[in-house]
């Protein structure tokens, strides 16, 4: 495209792309690899005496029906995470664009529950969850927040999903308040010059320029969904009664209490390949329509 | 040449008495670097000061501090990972079970400093084998925690808790603090709490410290030829959790508290009773406000002459271990003497006595421990009126608590009956592979 | 314009109940920093009685805070650093260049952010730490830090550059200037608006990195502030007061770097107008 010589385009992949790729294989595709190779034993987590059990780890989980579940859960907690966070990240995007006084204030502000790391988060959200709510709950009557959402399993998923939500909404603000400072102005503009109302322009202007913008946060949210685990470990601890582990904390807990390092490796196989799936196939489509626009 | 000569000689001199003055103190003994992991968390300068004293007794011994944070065996199994070991870690006693294959066997040393351990040494050794893995670093009591106060209050001055030895006086005990307006007691729903203190240490305490009967326990749920809904054991303790969950102060929702939550409740005499341990203090200690605070046994049946009504559970928690996997002979001496010292120094005990507030296994301990709840337990062992419950807190499986916890919250958020708690635990043990 | 003026005002109002909204819970820490553990524990909405600085005070000491800093800020800006010329440069070839060699890869570097890091953490160590002997330093936890950022950095900085039009770089080329002259000098300084977006989310990642660091990093000296703040939490217990104490001293830093950084979007925005 640059260069229609293909000397120079291998020049500029050696000297532009090669030493990323370099970086991202030692550091995440290799360990990767030997990851999947103690999926296939059995190890105790400090010796060199990995015992080869072939599939057993895999088979093992295909049916334990305690894995499927939790996987099960992750999938329902990422439906409602990624149309939640989108919607609530996009209109705050839309927000904090248009001709808003102190909007750089806002926006910091806003961006606050990213900064404070996950497990901070998390139990300041669960003494918000114990007291405030259940405060609120009785003293406006309203008998299905008087008792602490933490304690009731479709409640605690609830929670959980409003937390997340809450700060994912806030990272991808970012990335939609990007999109959106890159329509021109004058399109704008030139559409409401047109007669166009507001829903129409957002509609018709707007939404397509920021296309690549969704298609980024459709990705990450879903991604991050699958991953969570600092949240989960400190706002639920996966109760009440098991019924909010989600994925990553159950691998993590098959590693480091339950001290079955090939078990959890092949988990953790497992989800990447449905993670992969999902998002790969998310990011070709919407970007497919990208381009047909 | 005659100023060459005097500096020569002069140096000469003073490396002569240097290596005197090292000869005399270490006994020929070369310098030896060690690294010391604990699972202690929170005390990191405390345990830095410590160490240093260490080095000042032992100059030859140089010791490397790795704190650990939150993910104690992640970080601990990194270390492994990364070739760099630590010579001695203060991990859990169960932890050091079942990474004994690396681990350093005391008995092949010097072995004097086992007469001094009250109550704790078998804790780490393994079944069928002499080999002593650990040197126990803590006791913990485990028992129904009240509050001085309220005790006072209700009962009156001298009022000694210990008549409190049936579950019908025990019933009547709480009524006493309902009929004054105070909540009896707290159940902490913690998974953990619930799973492996209430669930493991209570029920295990019921074979009266018998080893062989608790192990014969945990082989039949093993191999699933317990019933324990049959189990009388298992329904005496169910029966008395009964009694705990209808006082709950937590009752109307209760699985919503926290563990700060419920001792602050306990220690400012919002509530007078929850069952724990005494490495609650902890926690007590950071609030400024707070009542004296106290263990009793929780008793299990209506016979006052049952131990289970008169004594409190215990065991060694935490051990000191050293590694044989990635240090070398040397290092594994330097770090056997570090392990004995950190367990029987008067500065290894101050620094456990004071800083982390345990009761400690020894018979030559001087500090005087402010922790109130180290105190009860302490004076339980003391008078021998301890239920020993190792055998359980080494044997079980280590993820027990993570999957037995859950179904105790379910059944006492009254989401699950006492049948069904009997079949999702036996079903636990059969998934073990 | 009444109507306008009206509008500007409602929007201001729901911006406010937001703003509280996603504030709430750094209020709660503010508050609570002031108050002991007992106070914060027996109702964390209460106001405190006075302005009590010993929780900061002991949060300076038991963090060794200014240590901790300066591990957070080496980690942080280094990563930085690296990854938002590599991640640019290497974007700039998946936009611009067709090739199949680079296209299966960058859809490889997309699946592999769908890897869990608890998939590869135990390996990384074993790799880094015991063969290359890095361990206990701040390098290997930089180079890894770029490593798994590399991937969204381009995933990022991609989706920027193909709304960039060809016809700048080929205007450019004829004009006569070299690939690298072209991305360095036209380019780059249109990026930054997306490079300062990216800088956030890394920088913010980093920041708060627990995980990776602990594995790494494993003397008191090298400890980063993440690490640090748990110096309040024992097994058992946790003191809360030092540790919001600590948590809002932690996160002023990033808070600083973000408000500078939204200027910097702004202006950048302006800059790269013309491609209108």
């Amino acid at each position: 495209m640059i260069s229609t010589r293909r000397q120079d385009s291998w020049k500029i992949i050696l000297l532009f792309f090669v030493p990323a790729v370099l970086i991202w294989i030692t550091a995440m595709v290799i360990p990767f690899f030997y990851g999947i190779w103690i999926s296939f034993t059995k190890w105790d987590g400090i010796g060199s005496n990995y015992t080869l059990v072939g599939l057993a780890n895999y088979t093992k989980l295909f049916t334990n029906a305690k894995f499927w579940l939790s996987l099960e859960r992750t999938a329902w907690y990422t439906v409602g995470v990624v149309i939640l966070s989108n919607v609530v990240g996009l209109s705050l995007g839309l927000l904090l664009t248009s001709a808003l006084k102190g909007r750089n204030l806002f926006r910091t502000a806003i961006f606050i529950p990213n900064v404070i790391g996950g497990v901070a988060m998390g139990y300041i959200w669960k003494y918000i969850f114990a007291y405030g709510v259940t405060l609120v709950g009785s003293s406006l009557g309203v008998q299905w927040l008087a008792t602490s959402m933490l304690s009731d399993p479709t409640k605690a998923m609830i929670a959980m999903i409003l937390v997340s939500s809450w700060q994912l909404s806030a990272y991808l603000m970012i990335i939609y308040v990007a999109g959106f400072t890159n329509v021109p102005g004058e399109l704008v503009e030139a559409a409401r010059v047109d007669g166009a109302g507001a829903l129409s322009v957002f509609r018709n202007v707007r939404l397509p320029m920021i296309r690549s913008s969704i298609t980024i946060c459709l990705f990450l949210a879903i991604v991050r969904s699958f991953m969570v685990f600092e949240v989960n470990m400190s706002l639920t601890d996966g109760g009440p009664y098991n019924s909010t582990e989600l994925i990553a904390f159950r691998i993590y807990n098959t590693a480091f209490v339950s001290l079955k390092f090939g078990n959890a490796q092949a988990q953790a196989v497992v989800l990447f390949i449905i993670v992969a799936l999902i998002s790969v196939l998310q990011a070709y489509l919407t970007q497919k329509r990208e381009v047909q626009l | 040449m005659m100023k060459k000569l005097v500096a020569l000689l002069i140096t000469l001199a003073m490396l002569v008495s240097v290596g005197a003055a090292v000869a005399e103190s270490g006994a020929d003994q070369t310098p030896v670097t060690i690294s010391f992991y604990s699972t202690q968390a929170g005390v990191d300068d405390a345990t830095v000061e410590l160490l240093g004293k260490f080095m000042e007794e032992y100059p030859w011994i140089t010791v490397n501090y790795y704190p650990c944070g939150d993910d104690q065996l992640a970080a601990w199994l990194a270390l492994y990972s990364a070739g760099t070991a630590p010579t001695v870690s203060l991990l859990d006693v169960g932890q050091i079970l079942n990474y004994s294959d690396y681990m350093y066997d005391f008995t092949k040393g010097d072995t004097a400093f086992m007469s001094h351990i009250l109550s704790g040494i078998e804790y780490c050794q393994k079944e069928g084998s002499d080999a002593v893995y650990g040197i126990p670093s803590s006791y913990q009591g485990f028992g129904l925690m009240y509050n001085k106060r309220l005790v006072k209050e209700v009962f009156g001055e001298g009022y000694d808790v210990n008549q409190v030895n049936t579950v019908d006086k025990l019933v009547a005990f709480f009524d006493a603090f309902e009929a004054a307006g105070y909540p009896a007691t707290i159940v902490f729903s913690a998974d953990w709490a619930l799973g492996a203190h209430y669930l493991g240490c209570q029920f295990f305490s019921e074979w009266l410290g018998d080893k062989e009967a608790q192990r014969a326990m945990l082989r039949g749920l093993k191999d699933g030829e317990v019933s324990l809904i049959g189990n009388q054991h298992f329904n005496t303790l169910l029966d008395v959790f009964d009694i705990l969950m209808k006082y709950n102060v937590n009752k109307a929702d209760p699985l919503a508290d926290t563990q700060e939550g419920d001792l602050e409740k306990l220690s400012t005499g919002k509530a007078a009773t929850m069952f724990q341990g005494d490495w609650n203090w902890l926690q007590i200690q950071t609030f400024a406000e707070r009542d004296d605070v106290a263990t009793m046994p929780l008793p299990l049946t209506n016979d006052e002459n049952d131990p289970r009504n008169n004594k409190l559970l215990g065991s060694c928690p935490k051990g000191y271990c050293v590694d044989t996997y990635q240090n070398t002979p040397e290092q594994q001496q330097a770090g056997a003497i570090l392990a004995q010292w950190l367990a029987l120094s008067p500065a290894g005990q101050e620094f456990m006595v004071k800083k982390i507030g345990s009761t400690l296994p020894f018979d030559n301990v001087t500090v005087v421990n402010e922790n109130p709840l180290a105190v009860s337990t302490q004076e339980y062992l003391n008078a021998g009126k301890i239920l020993d419950i190792s055998t359980y807190i080494c044997e079980a499986p280590s993820d027990f608590w993570l999957h037995v916890g859950p179904f105790m919250q379910a059944y006492l958020a009254g989401q699950m009956d006492r049948a069904t708690l009997a079949a999702e635990i036996e079903g636990y043990f059969a998934d073990l592979d | 314009m009444k109507q306008k003026r009206a509008a500007g005002r409602i929007m201001l109002a729901i911006a406010l109940v937001l703003t509280v909204f996603y504030l709430f819970p750094l209020i709660l820490m503010l508050i609570n920093s002031f108050k002991t553990t007992g106070q914060f524990t027996s109702n964390p909405f209460s106001l405190p009685t006075s302005l009590r600085l010993s929780n900061y005070e002991q949060a300076l000491v038991q963090m060794h805070f200014f240590t901790a800093l300066r591990n957070s800020l080496v980690l942080t800006v280094s990563v930085c650093a690296i990854i938002s010329v590599l991640g640019a440069m290497a974007a700039y070839v998946v936009s611009r260049v067709k090739s199949r060699f680079v296209s299966v890869l960058y859809y490889l570097m997309i699946a592999s952010m769908c890897a869990p890091f608890q998939a590869y953490m135990i390996p990384l160590v074993k790799l880094y730490a015991s063969t290359l002997g890095f361990n206990n330093s701040l390098l290997p936890v930089i180079y890894i830090g770029v490593g798994l950022n590399v991937a969204f950095s381009i995933f990022l900085i991609r989706g920027f550059l193909n709304s960039i039009p060809v016809e700048i770089d080929q205007a450019a080329l004829i004009d006569g200037c070299t690939s690298t002259q072209l991305f360095f000098r036209i380019i780059l300084p249109m990026l930054t608006p997306i490079q300062v977006t990216l800088l956030v989310f890394v920088a913010m990642g980093i920041w708060n990195d627990y995980l990776l660091s602990s594995l790494f990093l494993n003397t008191q000296e090298m400890r980063t502030l993440p690490m640090m703040i748990r110096v309040f939490c024992a097994q058992y217990s946790n003191d809360y007061s030092p540790m919001m104490a600590g948590l809002v001293m932690s996160i002023t830093p990033m808070l600083l770097f973000y408000l500078v950084c939204q200027k910097q979007i702004l202006e950048g925005v302006v800059q790269g107008s013309v491609k209108g």
